[in-house]
């Protein structure tokens, strides 16, 4: 038995929370910027705004959890329509299925290409570390860093080259030819600066060593970035995205706009049956409804020369101000209820800490 | 024919099964229709929650918070060192599985805390989103209602001006339904907002059969030039 | 109840036939959609400047956002104005490779020779949850690639030399919501700004919305404006006229069909309303 007084409790913890929710945007928005920056509001306001974002996100289960309790119990109990709901739990599970395996798929060559990224950056962080040597962390000798760019880079660039002959292989490569062959000349590129970087003593490094370093730094991020392109259109032909690609182009694409097109047809059919002009007021709406019609499209200006120019005008004076007087009047409704909902005034039921 | 042509066809193909499956419902409610319709539900409902996942729970949240982001270079040395403060994304995780409370019977109020406090931020962001929509919607309904062009008056120009501002004024006295005692000059020039209100409805059924019917056109155009030649092509016509 | 399936079957009559005889028309010329391109054709981007477009449609408005989607962004890669795509509508998801994919392959076979990469003159921040929260954090954001941090296939869109060093929102200097979801729009009118900075904002709205979205282009919150199919066929005209390599007969079509289904539904409205004054009449005289 839940007694009034942990009720009481209950509901005023609900209250509290919900404005504790508001709080944060409202002094955000409110406060002057410097204030917001000063008491640290800024610096972590991205931060805070993904953690609204999360808690948000966390109710994820909920739709899905209703769908299959919902659904699954007419298909375990053999209710009426269960052959539709065995439909409704296939086509979430393959969504599911099909969005995991691509987004797995997309994750591993993410992988691959990032490691090839690595190379780059690694040879440019070397230059940096070179020129100001770090103070807050401990950084190997440089030769040694640059012995391991160096076998980092071979096993990179060999990578790079079996994965494009993979791809040239399959006959599923979208990418151009002049693509592939610009990755061939890039990787030769590539070789080529490692094979200099070999011959080079690293236990004194000049400023043309440094220079080295840094035009293989550029040429490896060329390498990188082109090696992305032809990675990225063979993945586009991999089962896990043609699948995916197959339930969202063949059937949810198809399906959603198809039960959006029956509008179509149905306002058609209310159009004859309904729009009936029987006041003076049904008139006017009828003869602003029809010249926007004509001036929307490429019959109108047969019918009249000037007919787009009188729906743009409609549509910009007295449209726009009769809109604007609505959207006004509706702006404020929705302030109130806004503020009311903050300082929880809107629903006693809802904050009242009853189950 | 290769394996992604192949799977275009399968997708034109089914989709079209598809497209006429939904359309049969002209004729009258069937189990075809019913069949695509769930299944069309069961494929948004996946849909949802795997990008949310996806796109936003696993870059921006979980890969930060579990180190997945931390670079390591070949020697073992790292781009930038590990931020432990993305561990306190935690505390938003562990208060948004409040929401499952819903589901008992006993602790069904703790769920309530949690969209309370949903609730207070959208409220927040409403009172800033509201004033900074309304704020240049006001400023710029205070037009001059003379207008000169290069000295001159422009007759049309000051006419749109005044009949916007008067429609404005009319249709916002129109919907004051709170104050004004009958018999008021309030009252008596509301009915003339009406008139003016029909013009802005004409306006908007104008737009919305275009709305609608680009919807048919769209899929008219899907099965007469996709569909019909993909069928065609499978059954050696086309 | 056949009086019914009549007027349906005359409605996909009237939209089937332009689309099998593939009948073209010029479509009407609408003002809004050529400030629209005016406003883009004036954005200037420095290196490290961008475009950023949010395509918030789903199936349900594909029709209608798609074609506007497709002149938006092959005007600005046509101009070489780097573009982040992005949503707040997760059923929008697909179109933000397709759309791209499509208009890049489009422009190559135009212009052999010349290359539109992914990475260089685009990239697909994915879809970003969070609607209202999102939006006005990435407007206070220092510097909005990392705050975009990854784009869809997972690599930071700060590894992509064209965005690797945007900066705040000032340097996003064209903003464009193709949309039907007045919520979603909202979020981009309220919210994508500072105190001291709004940045240009064209919409590509469904027809259901165009008289809403008047209002902002009369406040200046909207600097353009595509109005439905017809505000994309016009679009893609005047494309054409300045660039007249670029291909629209297709939307043409497809505009051509939806003036035909327009003009049968004024006459099922005049139809609708003569047929029971007759009947009346005859019923009086009865």
């Amino acid at each position: 038995m839940v007694t009034t007084q942990s009720t009481d409790t209950r509901t005023k913890l609900i209250r509290i929370f919900t404005f504790l929710g508001g709080i944060y945007f409202f002094l955000y928005f409110v406060l002057p910027e410097s204030a917001v920056t000063a008491i640290g509001m800024k610096a972590h306001h991205e931060q805070i705004s993904n953690g609204f974002i999360v808690i948000g996100a966390m109710a994820l289960g909920l739709g899905l959890y209703n769908i299959v309790r919902a659904h699954g119990a007419r298909v375990v109990f053999q209710r009426s329509g269960w052959f539709n709901s065995l439909a409704l739990l296939v086509g979430l599970l393959a969504m599911i299925g099909a969005t995991s395996a691509q987004w797995i798929e997309n994750l591993r060559n993410t992988k691959d290409i990032l490691s090839v990224q690595v190379l780059g950056e690694f040879a440019m962080r070397i230059v940096e570390d070179a020129k100001n040597p770090p103070t807050d962390r401990v950084v190997p000798p440089f030769a040694e860093r640059v012995s391991a760019l160096v076998r980092y880079g071979e096993d990179r660039v060999s990578l790079i080259e079996s994965h494009t002959n993979v791809s040239v292989a399959a006959g599923t490569n979208g990418a151009s030819s002049v693509l592939v062959s610009e990755v061939r000349d890039r990787i030769a590129a590539t070789r080529a600066k490692i094979g200099e970087l070999k011959t080079i003593s690293w236990a004194q490094p000049g400023d043309e060593a440094l220079s080295r370093l840094t035009q293989f730094s550029q040429d490896a991020a060329k390498l990188a970035s082109s090696y992305s392109i032809v990675k990225r259109s063979h993945d586009a032909h991999s089962t896990p995205q043609k699948v995916y690609d197959f339930l969202f182009d063949g059937l949810f694409n198809q399906l959603g706009s198809a039960m959006f097109a029956l509008l179509g047809v149905y306002i058609a059919a209310a159009a004859y049956r309904a729009f009936r002009v029987r006041t003076i007021e049904s008139g006017l709406m009828m003869i602003a409804a029809v010249i926007v019609m004509l001036g929307q499209i490429s019959f109108g200006k047969e019918i009249y020369e000037h007919m787009p120019s009188i729906r743009q005008w409609l549509l910009e004076v007295p449209n726009s101000a009769a809109f604007r007087a609505i959207r006004l009047g509706a702006g404020v409704a929705g302030l109130m209820l806004a503020i009311r909902m903050w300082l929880s005034i809107e629903s006693k039921s809802f904050s009242s800490g009853r189950k | 024919m290769d394996s992604s042509s192949a799977w275009s066809l399968a997708s034109i193909i089914v989709g079209g099964l598809a497209t006429l499956a939904i359309f049969s419902f002209l004729i009258k409610e069937n189990s075809f229709y019913r069949f695509f319709e769930h299944l069309f539900i069961g494929i948004a409902a996946g849909l949802g929650p795997m990008l949310i996942i996806r796109d936003f729970l696993w870059p921006n949240i979980l890969e930060p918070m579990l180190g997945l982001t931390v670079v390591t270079y070949p020697d073992g040395t790292q781009a930038e060192p590990y931020q432990p403060l993305y561990l306190l994304y935690i505390i938003p995780m562990v208060f948004g599985c409040l929401y499952y409370f819903i589901y008992s019977q006993r602790y069904s109020w703790l769920a309530k805390i949690v969209i309370g406090f949903t609730l207070g931020a959208s409220g927040a962001l409403a009172i800033r989103g509201f004033f900074s929509e309304a704020v240049p919607q006001i400023a710029g309904s205070f037009k001059p209602l003379v207008v000169f062009v290069e000295g001159n008056v422009s007759l049309l120009e000051s006419f749109n001006n005044i009949l916007f501002v008067a429609t404005l004024l009319l249709v916002l006295n129109y919907f004051f339904f709170t104050f004004g005692e009958e018999g008021s000059l309030q009252g008596k020039i509301a009915p003339v907002g009406r008139p003016l209100l029909m013009v802005c409805f004409g306006a908007f059924f104008g737009s919305t059969v275009m709305a609608r019917l680009a919807l048919l056109v769209e899929r008219v155009q899907f099965i007469v030039r996709d569909w019909v030649g993909a069928v065609g092509s499978l059954v050696g016509i086309g | 109840m056949g009086g019914r399936r009549l007027i349906y079957l005359l409605m996909i009559l009237a939209v089937g036939l332009p689309i099998v005889f593939g009948i073209s028309q010029k479509p009407s010329r609408l003002v809004s959609a050529e400030r629209m391109y005016d406003v883009v054709e004036q954005v200037r981007v420095q290196p490290g400047e961008v475009a950023m477009i949010w395509l918030d449609f789903g199936p349900n408005t594909i029709a209608e956002n798609e074609p506007q989607a497709q002149v938006l962004i092959e005007h600005l890669f046509r101009r070489r104005i780097p573009v982040i795509l992005l949503s707040q509508y997760q059923q929008a998801e697909r179109f933000l490779t397709k759309i791209p994919n499509e208009v890049a392959q489009r422009l190559e076979a135009e212009m052999p020779g010349q290359q539109w990469r992914y990475g260089e003159a685009w990239v697909n921040a994915g879809f970003r949850p969070g609607g209202a929260i999102f939006i006005q954090s990435m407007a206070n954001a220092v510097d909005v690639s990392k705050f975009l941090g990854r784009d869809v296939n997972g690599m930071p869109i700060s590894h992509y030399p064209a965005f690797s060093s945007i900066g705040g929102v000032e340097r996003v200097k064209l903003v464009g919501e193709i949309t039907g979801l007045i919520g979603v729009f909202d979020n981009i009118i309220q919210f994508f700004q500072k105190n001291d900075y709004r940045p240009t904002i064209v919409h590509g709205c469904t027809s259901i919305t165009i008289p809403e979205a008047y209002i902002f282009l009369d406040s200046g919150q909207l600097k353009g404006l595509l109005e439905g199919i017809a505000g994309a066929a016009w679009y893609s005209e005047v494309l054409k006229k300045h660039f007249p390599s670029s291909e629209n007969k297709e939307l043409l079509v497809t505009n051509t069909a939806l003036s035909a289904a327009h003009v049968v539904l004024i006459l099922l409205i005049v139809l609708g309303n003569i047929v029971p004054f007759f009947e009346r009449r005859r019923a009086n005289h009865g």
